[in-house]
């Protein structure tokens, strides 16, 4: 560690760590990537949390020991104001590792609203005792942490839709982590344009396979956790590929940095959706995780070309089960007919529960999917 | 105006046919409420959206949406008359006047409703200050609107605190008859709306860097927060919904001042399993440990 430097570690979510990665490096922090979220970790974290908190809870404070007990005293946690149990996480979390005896610092990333530059502020304070960083290398600094999300979604776009194409079983997953390094090696704004082109040729190797049974589309959404983190959804994208489908993701944290920002203008569109079904049951505002879009997606996609809908949440997460409740009526009424698959998750993993479920529920999509082609 | 019956257990049982699973009790018996409600073809439906009770917080994400979810899961709605408090965007009477106006409410009349409400909700948050529990409240607010009568001391020899939700702490069915439960064991309840209401005026600072948001968490934080400072109960009892999504974390937090404070604490978790010799038990085995305890200081101070 290099004097002056503050060591920082961050929790995993998913595959976006190269971008975070890069942003308190730049801002001037040393990082520290805790492994990835495992089982053992996982057992380890829900020893210290509450009984029925949400699963993201547990797997981050899982992470924050880990780093801990290698010497880090600087932790980074985003926080929110509500309404979901979200933006409790931090000062909960703190609570419990300074009973444990750790010395910990938990700084907050503000992102309730990234208009307000609140996070900048944060930026400066992560550098410890150095000058501040000048307007222009903040610009300098987000601008790579931007691009490199924005990769980092087309990897897990190109991931989700090679993998059912895939000649030999794994290519797709080596792929992904190779795309990965060369994201988080990547340091400058000229490396990360090109590396574009180099993710496609990476997934095109991958191949093509003529398989026989019928590919399915399929649109994989929920909490945005659970969503993006593997181990968290217990590798339902990769299951899902493996039966054959073509996983679309409809969430991705470049497309919540980018609606953070007020940007985002794919997702003002899912909200007009949800508000315009209101007199069905559509939600009228943001009641906090996903619910809101997650809404506008059922009803987005059910006019497109989508064979299933799997939406992945917490065991208990307030908004994602109001929102399960309403689609779940909306298709047993048969008003949108796209099949959906509810999985909540939470630490028991039991394997061969989800397999079967998927199994089931990618035949139904099949059998019904060459019902139609076939006209009758 | 019609009023769903009291919660029974037909209530439940009918909510929790068109409730999904994962969702907590209050929902489940809320459903049950709106169904008989259906049930007796009523014209309207009223159901309120409440965003933030106070200036600056939210309520859980599931009153948010409420009406939302009830037009999303039940079949044949009569139209629904939806209120929004929020306290963010805008006063209360503002949403009342919205309100009023859906009913060809004149602005005089809502103006003197809103005012004799107002005035109502003051004249029972005095009654439950000076100590009565709610169901002598809501009795002493039907009968003599003028005075407040002395409550006599009952003198029980232990106090202990229930605080929750409004909607567990007092109905009876959901939380089991708790509160009869304790009289009978000779324990005085405190609810928190027997507390005074100035404790409830400022935010509870989580940590260094979040103050809380949640509404009716607020109450109950600040409220349990006055109760250890000023060492006003023997006891804690924490009702909580299964799957409550604010309380889980809460808990956390109460836990852990009453570990450190050194105040008997329990958390009651209720869900749709109405088997009473469980939460009995463990409720009994509380109060015995209070009495116990209490002896044995007493004793240590007088030795």
């Amino acid at each position: 560690m290099s004097v002056g430097k503050r060591l920082v570690a961050f929790p995993h979510m998913g595959n976006n760590w190269p971008a975070f990665k890069s942003l308190f490096e730049n801002a001037g922090a040393e990082v520290y990537v805790p492994g990835k979220n495992n089982a053992r970790g996982l057992e380890r974290g829900l020893k210290f949390s509450p009984e029925w908190v949400c699963l993201p809870f547990k797997i981050t404070i899982a992470n924050f020991i880990e780093a801990l007990e290698k010497g880090v005293k600087t932790i980074v946690m985003a926080s929110d104001c509500g309404p979901c149990r979200f933006g409790f996480y931090h000062a909960v979390q703190e609570k419990i590792l300074k009973d444990l005896g750790y010395d910990v610092e938990i700084k907050c990333l503000p992102q309730a609203d990234l208009l307000t530059f609140e996070w900048a502020d944060f930026l400066q304070s992560i550098r410890g005792v150095r000058p501040p960083i000048s307007r222009v290398k903040m610009f300098w600094i987000v601008r790579i942490f931007l691009m490199k999300l924005q990769l980092i979604q087309l990897v897990e776009k190109l991931e989700g839709e090679t993998r059912c194409y895939e000649v030999r079983r794994g290519d797709t997953t080596r792929a992904l982590e190779r795309c990965l390094t060369i994201i988080s090696e990547a340091e400058t704004h000229q490396q990360l344009r090109r590396l574009k082109y180099l993710i496609k040729e990476e997934f095109e190797k991958v191949g093509k396979a003529g398989r026989k049974k019928t590919i399915l589309k399929v649109i994989l959404t929920g909490e945005i956790f659970v969503a993006l983190d593997s181990f968290a959804n217990q590798d339902v994208k990769k299951k899902l590929g493996e039966l054959g489908c073509e996983v679309h993701m409809g969430i991705s944290l470049y497309d919540w940095v980018k609606h953070k920002l007020h940007v985002n203008f794919h997702r003002k569109y899912l909200e007009y959706l949800s508000k315009s079904h209101g007199d069905i049951g559509g939600l009228q505002m943001d009641i906090g995780g996903e619910a809101f879009w997650v809404l506008g997606q059922y009803v987005d996609f059910s006019h497109g070309e989508v064979d299933g809908f799997v939406h992945v949440y917490p065991f208990t997460c307030m908004p994602e089960i109001t929102a399960k409740s309403i689609i779940t009526k909306w298709y047993n009424d048969g008003i949108f007919d796209v099949p959906p698959l509810f999985l909540g998750f939470d630490e028991h993993a039991g394997e061969a529960g989800l397999v079967t479920r998927l199994e089931a529920y990618t035949d139904l999509l099949r059998t019904k999917k060459n019902k139609t082609a076939n006209g009758d | 105006m019609v009023e769903s019956e009291k919660t029974n257990t037909g209530t439940l049982k009918e909510g929790s046919r068109y409730a999904i699973d994962e969702i907590c009790i209050p929902l489940k018996v809320y459903y049950g409420h709106v169904l008989d409600l259906v049930g007796q073809k009523v014209d309207c439906l009223f159901i309120p959206r409440y965003v933030s009770a106070t200036f600056g917080t939210y309520m859980c994400p599931k009153f948010l949406g409420l009406p939302d979810l009830i037009r999303g899961t039940i079949n044949n709605l009569p139209p629904i008359i939806e209120m929004e408090i929020d306290l963010r965007k805008k006063p209360v009477f503002y949403s009342m006047l919205e309100t009023g106006r859906k009913l060809n409410g004149s602005f005089s009349q809502i103006k003197s409703a809103f005012e004799e409400s107002v005035k109502t909700y003051r004249r029972f948050r005095v009654i439950m200050e000076t100590g009565f529990t709610f169901q002598e409240a809501l009795d002493l607010l039907g009968k003599n609107p003028a005075e407040v009568p002395e409550r006599m001391p009952t003198g029980n020899p232990a106090r202990v605190a229930v605080v929750g939700h409004g909607y567990n702490v007092h109905d009876p069915f959901v939380n089991m008859g708790l509160m009869e439960k304790l009289k009978n064991m000779k324990v005085d309840a405190v609810v928190l709306e027997n507390l005074p209401g100035r404790i409830f005026r400022q935010k509870t600072k989580i940590s260094e860097t979040l103050k809380n948001y949640w509404g009716n968490e607020e109450e109950i934080l600040s409220g349990v927060d006055y109760l250890f400072k000023n060492n006003l109960v023997d006891g804690v009892i924490f009702l909580c919904s299964f799957c409550c999504g604010p309380d889980s974390l809460v808990d956390e937090i109460i836990t852990r001042d009453a570990k450190t404070r050194d105040i008997p604490y329990i958390c009651v978790v209720m869900d749709e399993h109405s088997g009473q010799a469980g939460v009995i038990t463990r409720v009994e085995s509380f109060v015995e440990m209070i009495l116990r305890r209490k002896r044995s200081l007493g004793i240590k101070e007088a030795g």
